[in-house]
């Protein structure tokens, strides 16, 4: 790869999101291997994360690295007000990589300019998750053997959800994608990511409902109402009960 | 009858005219022309045949290379600069809106990293008419009427 950091699901060519799904592929076949051995690699959660988290973990441990790190900002020297700036910067005197996960948009990209080791976004805010972009793009090239002509059903919160972003930025790099946005007008896909469609000459669809239309899916993409990204619970109250995937699913 | 200047004419130095009336501050601001030590003229709501109305700044002894004054491109997309010398106009400029905005304009998003810490802010110009320019850091557009400077 041409780049240390992974930032943005934006960053990558077609080629080279066709090399990860190659590497994907031997990796799953032969999962533990020694890549990692003697490396140190911080895992900074300054968001609470299950799946994520332990993923990573999960991996920098088959590969054979060692893992420091905090799960809860809480428990980290943020709590009593240290910048992200500092924070990276000293922890990138004792770690060899950065995964991170922040609930400020922005924030990995900045951290990959003060760091002096690459850095993985884990997730920042509402805006990016390319790790979990290129597990989903894996699964569909999985179950679909291919990326080309993908009927793309995106189901929920189309407007905090950062996976359904950066999965729909990911998916207009290849041949024919149509793209099916179901969701309540409050959570419907933001303007921004229909503009970037249009003017790449992509199909895309808005539903309010899918019960009659989902014969036509490749994909459904399900996600569920991103809960820590309202300002005003009475917003989310509101929406407990419109949606296919409500607030209190995982 | 004689014709009269609003604001007096300079010796030496900058006018920067057709600056709409809403924008006049804000070209102060991005120019750091209230920090200047040097005379500073300003007129606004001025008569104009192009625009109704219109702001002026003449700024003595002061000339700016074009990047300096692109900065203005976003909030006075017509603004023109003249560099005057000995009385005289010796140059009439346009300015141009910048590829990239550096430092001087906030983004939009409350999310964004830049809005938390002591981050200089960036952006990508993507689209001139309107102005739309996406954030470095969260990715986020900022349009035209969204444009606020630090």
């Amino acid at each position: 790869m041409s780049q240390k950091s992974l930032i943005s699901i934006t960053d990558f060519s077609k080629e080279e999101y066709l090399k990860i799904m190659e590497l994907s592929a031997k990796f799953e076949a032969n999962p533990n291997q020694s890549l990692l051995k003697g490396k140190v690699i911080a895992t900074l959660f300054f968001e609470p994360s299950t799946r994520t988290r332990l993923s990573f973990e999960t991996a920098i441990n088959r590969l054979g690295g060692k893992i420091i790190g905090f799960s809860d900002s809480n428990s980290s020297s943020v709590s009593k007000g240290e910048s992200l700036h500092d924070t990276i910067r000293m922890v990138s005197n004792y770690a060899d990589m950065i995964i991170m996960r922040h609930p400020l948009e922005g924030s990995a990209r900045y951290a990959a300019e003060v760091s002096d080791v690459p850095v993985i976004n884990a997730g920042d805010g509402a805006n990016q998750h390319p790790s979990q972009t290129l597990l989903d793009m894996y699964s569909i090239m999985k179950t679909q053997n291919r990326l080309d002509d993908i009927n793309l059903f995106m189901v929920g919160d189309l407007k905090y959800g950062r996976t359904v972003h950066s999965l729909l930025m990911a998916m207009s790099q290849f041949k024919n994608p149509i793209f099916n946005f179901v969701a309540p007008p409050e959570l419907a896909m933001p303007d921004e990511y229909k503009l970037f469609l249009s003017q790449k000459g992509i199909c895309y669809f808005e539903h309010l409902e899918f019960n009659d239309i989902i014969n036509q899916a490749d994909i459904i993409y399900m996600t569920r109402v991103q809960k820590e990204r309202f300002i005003a619970p009475a917003d989310l109250t509101k929406l407990a009960n419109c949606c296919p995937c409500g607030p209190t699913i995982g | 009858m004689q014709k009269q200047l609003n604001v007096s004419a300079i010796k030496d130095g900058t006018v920067i005219d057709h600056i709409p009336t809403k924008a006049l501050f804000k070209v102060i601001q991005i120019l750091r022309l209230d920090e200047f030590q040097n005379m500073v003229t300003f007129g606004n709501n001025l008569d104009s045949k192009a625009m109704g109305t219109k702001a002026i700044v003449k700024i003595a002894n002061r000339f700016f290379e074009d990047e300096e004054v692109n900065k203005i491109a976003l909030v006075a997309p017509n603004a023109k600069l003249n560099t005057i010398k000995n009385y005289e106009v010796v140059e009439k400029r346009v300015v141009q809106i910048p590829e990239q905005v550096i430092g001087y304009v906030r983004c939009f998003n409350p999310k964004c990293i830049t809005n938390a810490e002591n981050v200089t802010t960036k952006f990508q110009i993507i689209n001139v008419k309107p102005i739309e320019m996406k954030c470095f850091y969260c990715e986020k557009i900022t349009y035209e009427n969204e444009i606020k400077i630090k």
